[in-house]
């Protein structure tokens, strides 16, 4: 992730008071950015209330911003540390209900959407889906978050220490240590694979 | 390479995360070993199955509620400017933190000068709880010594950031002690020894960055919140806590 000539421009608008290019550089990255919140709280009201309160920080800090990573994973990082802080005051490890609960709601829905799948291996893969989101809660914090930006949203080892402030060596052995006790759990309420 | 080492490397290998040699190595294994590749089979299913969940979109009100709460920030630092209010912020707050160790610092080699002549007031003489210790001093007989560091302090003494402290310790050892937490740097090391409870805060911290840092500052205020004030290499943050928590203060 690197910084365009756009972006840079309109960095430095918005470090000088322009409110729509702010908007603009946040609209950017604001889906995956939304995405993200979603999965440390797994309801659509918390994971609004993080990223409102991570784009007001980021609002508020712009000025700080020195381009030494993209804009967008300074972005993430901000939005990751807010969701841990906000999970951590709330003391909350938000019950697997509330997933469940979406399921099937306008906003979000479970379904895994594969046209190639026939319809008994698609309720399979959905259902094994559920309960893996059900033992992701089981992890701790630290380890359900590498999982969250590893396997769910796909950012690279690189990314994630510069999300994360980690060396890539402590990227690895969290992401090993929490892939490991992710199965682990996985099997313990469940038939082998 | 037996099972268990195997094992504990397949997530990074099913990456390719590995140098060359051990991903060969554990190829190897795996060609000749059932239960490592079951496994591994396992491992990738799972990230598999994570990778494919949708992603949520993102509410339509969002948007909305955004604009509103930034309009709000917005008007809010417009409406403390012009009352003449500075945003409050933590380097300021900290600023304001090293000027009072100053104080107190100041406060101590004056009493430690004035004894040394017999010309100290009462109340410095014998320090009591409740005590205004205040910078405005003068100095004209002190020891060239304490002089000098009164024109070393001289950047954070000017007359707008004067600062009168309530003194709450029981005798000059106190105030020593106290000038000396706010001022020191302490490494990570450095710190184990102090009060139970500064240490539970910076293990949550440590866990939370997983670098090394150095604690420039620390101390619990009136309504119980731990504040620190940490450097890492390149970055200096401060962190506030209570009752368990620790977060980036504002």
């Amino acid at each position: 992730m690197t910084i365009t000539k756009e972006e840079s421009i309109r960095i430095e608008k918005a470090k000088q008071g322009s409110e729509s290019d702010f908007e603009a550089l946040i609209l950017s990255c604001q889906g995956k950015a939304y995405s993200m919140a979603y999965r440390y709280f797994n309801n659509p009201e918390d994971a609004m209330d993080a990223l409102q309160e991570s784009f007001l920080k980021i609002y508020r800090s712009l000025h700080t911003f020195k381009g030494e990573s993209s804009f967008q994973t300074w972005v993430y990082r901000i939005v990751a540390n807010t969701c841990c802080d906000m999970l951590r005051k709330k003391k909350a490890r938000i019950s697997t209900e509330s997933f469940i609960k979406y399921d099937g709601e306008e906003e979000y829905t479970l379904d895994v959407v594969d046209q190639e799948k026939g319809p008994e291996e698609w309720l399979e893969q959905q259902e094994m889906t559920k309960y893996l989101m059900v033992c992701l809660e089981k992890l701790p914090l630290e380890q359900k978050e590498i999982i969250i930006l590893r396997d769910i949203q796909g950012f690279s080892y690189e990314e994630i220490s510069e999300i994360l402030s980690i060396h890539v060596g402590t990227v690895k052995s969290r992401i090993s240590r929490s892939r490991l006790k992710l199965r682990e759990i996985y099997l313990k309420g469940r038939e082998p694979f | 390479m037996d099972c268990k080492k195997v094992k504990e490397q397949l997530p990074l290998y099913m990456d390719e995360q590995l140098d060359e040699k051990a991903q060969e190595e554990i190829r190897a294994h795996l060609d000749s070993c059932d239960d490592c590749q079951l496994v591994l089979h396992q491992l990738c299913k799972m990230a598999d199955h994570l990778g494919q969940i949708p992603h949520p979109e993102i509410p339509k009100e969002f948007s909305l509620r955004f604009r509103r709460a930034l309009k709000e920030e917005i008007l809010l630092g417009q409406k403390e400017s012009l009352e003449g209010h500075e945003v409050k912020s933590s380097s300021r707050w900290w600023k304001r933190w090293s000027v009072v160790a100053a104080v107190f610092l100041v406060g101590i080699l004056s009493i430690y000068g004035f004894n040394q002549d017999n010309g100290v007031p009462e109340q410095f003489n014998n320090p009591q709880q409740g005590t205004i210790l205040s910078i405005e001093r003068d100095l004209g007989e002190l020891p060239e010594e304490e002089v000098r560091i009164k024109e070393g302090s001289q950047p954070s003494m000017k007359d707008t950031e004067r600062e009168e402290v309530d003194f709450a310790g029981e005798n000059s050892d106190d105030l020593f002690a106290m000038a000396g937490t706010m001022n020191e740097e302490k490494t990570w090391q450095e710190v184990q020894g102090t009060p139970e409870e500064e240490i539970y805060y910076l293990e949550v911290l440590q866990q939370r960055e997983n670098r090394n840092f150095v604690v420039k500052n620390s101390f619990k205020d009136e309504e119980e919140t731990w504040h620190f004030l940490i450097r890492f290499e390149e970055e200096t943050l401060s962190y506030e806590g209570k009752d368990g928590e620790i977060w980036i203060s504002e």
